[in-house]
């Protein structure tokens, strides 16, 4: 058992620690995350070793920490609006990587069940109604999530112009 | 997919190539999994145990895991009872919940003198415990009683007393349902909490005692008549806290704050009292992580020994002869030199009745 978790933390620890930045934008928290999360599943690994996606049963249980974190720490429902940086570069090169910081900025402004959809559908490619069994809810409610968080950004980026610089790779 | 779509995933996938790496990811896993084990076999109240329930609820259902967590009340040990027989409180819960922002903590030079606490005794001595781990009485804040399951299948229970009726966190989390009931038991009327989560129920039964002691037993998977029993038979008589380990050389100011079979923890002045270890001296013997014990630089008493830094967070680790790692965590706030925390680490013996704990 012992042995399993160990390489288990090995091998995915990295991913999981990917993963959980994007989840919470914050280097810190991504590793108190992760850190908490695993620790707990340490504790039942024999249980989630044998039934079959440990590593999804992980992320899962990621997902729904990080935003029952949040839940417990602040009435809000979402983030204060984070400071989108201005930009002022020049080269195409440069535009792309401002664009990409920016939309950085913006997903901090996202509710966390919203900015975890994004992350599940855009970085994990994971389909709806997988999202839905993260998230613990229907494919619809997904839908929903993501269609607020899509529209959000878009209206932001759209007055900022951030995704024509963002093209320019 | 339009543009934003692309700009979303592109931003993403920049992202995570700056993401924390793993190194010492499994050790410090490892290092807090045991501290959850602890705060879980003994648990918090009120928002702890929301805390717990919590921790239960944000794992996903699929693998039928059981939360386990105990949740037990918190508050009524420390300060001046830390050094005496506890008794019952009706002090708010004061212990912090996993995630809960960390509590400031004033810096404190560690002067090393000779201890000066004084364990604590539970005053009541359980009837029969058929079925039950063997009891022990544990420090979390407060003194209970604790029959630990151990993987052994049998149930998990604690005792607490209270000089107030217990109190609950009322809304419970997504997937907890909550169920109250009336009951005899000892002669007067008790209450059955039963909090149902995927896979596992946690019960609690309390009643108040003819002298006005609040009594609370909770347990994970035992039925409600096996508390009943349970309770009856528990009779007024000490029961001894045992301390894993004694000590030549403790820093001076602190507080006796937690003591299970494998660790004892003090708090800084100041600092709230609970099953978190968060910020405190903790003194914890650990079954493995010695692996590479012949590669550490330092001697303690002749046997191997290293100062560990990381993320701001010390610790000292001593081999011990039985192959047991000696654990010391530093809270940030102790100011102490290395040569100190060695001779702290030179002072601690190991009692035999000590259970090294695992992860």
């Amino acid at each position: 058992m012992e042995d399993s978790f160990d390489e288990f933390v090995v091998n995915r620890g990295p991913a999981l620690l990917r993963f959980a930045y994007l989840l919470t934008g914050d280097r810190h928290r991504a590793e108190d995350l992760v850190q908490e999360v695993l620790a707990k599943v340490h504790q039942r690994w024999t249980r989630i070793e044998r039934a079959e996606g440990a590593e999804f049963y992980v992320r899962t249980a990621l997902v729904r920490q990080n935003i029952s974190w949040w839940r417990r720490r602040s009435a809000r429902s979402e983030q204060p609006v984070a400071e989108v940086p201005d930009s002022t570069v020049s080269d195409d090169g440069e535009q792309a990587l401002a664009a990409r910081d920016e939309m950085w900025a913006l997903l901090a402004t996202l509710p966390r069940r919203q900015r975890a959809v994004l992350v599940l559908r855009f970085y994990e490619d994971l389909p709806d109604d997988r999202i839905a069994e993260v998230l613990g809810c229907s494919p619809v409610n997904v839908r929903v999530q993501a269609s607020r968080a899509l529209a959000r950004l878009r209206a932001t980026v759209t007055d900022r112009n951030i995704t024509t610089r963002g093209r320019n790779e | 997919m339009n543009d934003v779509d692309m700009l979303v995933r592109d931003t993403l996938r920049d992202r995570a190539e700056v993401a924390p790496t793993a190194t010492g990811l499994l050790t410090r896993v490892r290092t807090r999994s045991r501290l959850i084990r602890r705060r879980r076999r003994v648990g918090v109240a009120g928002a702890g145990a929301a805390a717990v329930v919590l921790a239960a609820a944000a794992v996903p259902a699929a693998v039928n895991v059981t939360g386990r967590g105990t949740g037990g009340p918190g508050g009524g040990f420390g300060g001046p009872a830390a050094s005496g027989p506890a008794t019952p409180s009706a002090a708010p819960d004061r212990s912090t919940p996993s995630g809960a922002p960390t509590v400031s903590v004033a810096p404190l030079p560690a002067r090393l003198a000779a201890p000066e606490y004084r364990l604590p005794t539970f005053p009541y001595t359980p009837g029969s415990a058929a079925g039950l781990g063997k009891v022990q009485a544990w420090v979390d804040g407060e003194v209970f009683l604790m029959h630990a399951a151990e993987g052994s299948g049998a149930p998990s229970v604690q005792v607490y007393t209270r000089a107030a009726e217990p109190t609950f966190d009322q809304t419970p989390d997504q997937g907890v349902q909550v169920d109250s009931a009336t009951t005899r038991v000892r002669g007067v009327m008790g209450t059955l909490r039963t909090e149902s989560m995927t896979g596992f129920v946690i019960r609690s039964l309390y009643w108040r005692e003819p002298s006005g002691v609040w009594i609370w037993v909770r347990a994970n998977d035992m039925e409600p008549a096996a508390m009943v029993a349970y309770a009856e038979g528990l009779r007024p008589g000490p029961v001894q806290v045992q301390a894993p380990m004694t000590f030549d050389l403790l820093p001076q100011g602190l507080v006796l704050d937690n003591v299970g079979p494998s660790d004892m923890v003090f708090r800084m002045p100041g600092q709230p009292t609970g099953g978190s270890w968060e910020n405190k001296l903790g003194f914890v013997l650990n079954a493995d992580g010695g692996d590479d014990a012949a590669s550490w630089p330092l001697r303690v008493n002749g046997q191997p020994a290293k100062i560990h830094l990381q993320d701001q967070e010390r610790s000292a680790w001593v081999l011990q002869k039985n192959g047991t790692i000696l654990v010391i965590q530093v809270p940030q706030a102790l100011v102490i030199s290395d040569e100190d925390l060695l001779r702290l680490a030179a002072g601690v013996h190991v009692n035999a009745t000590a259970q090294a704990g695992r992860g």
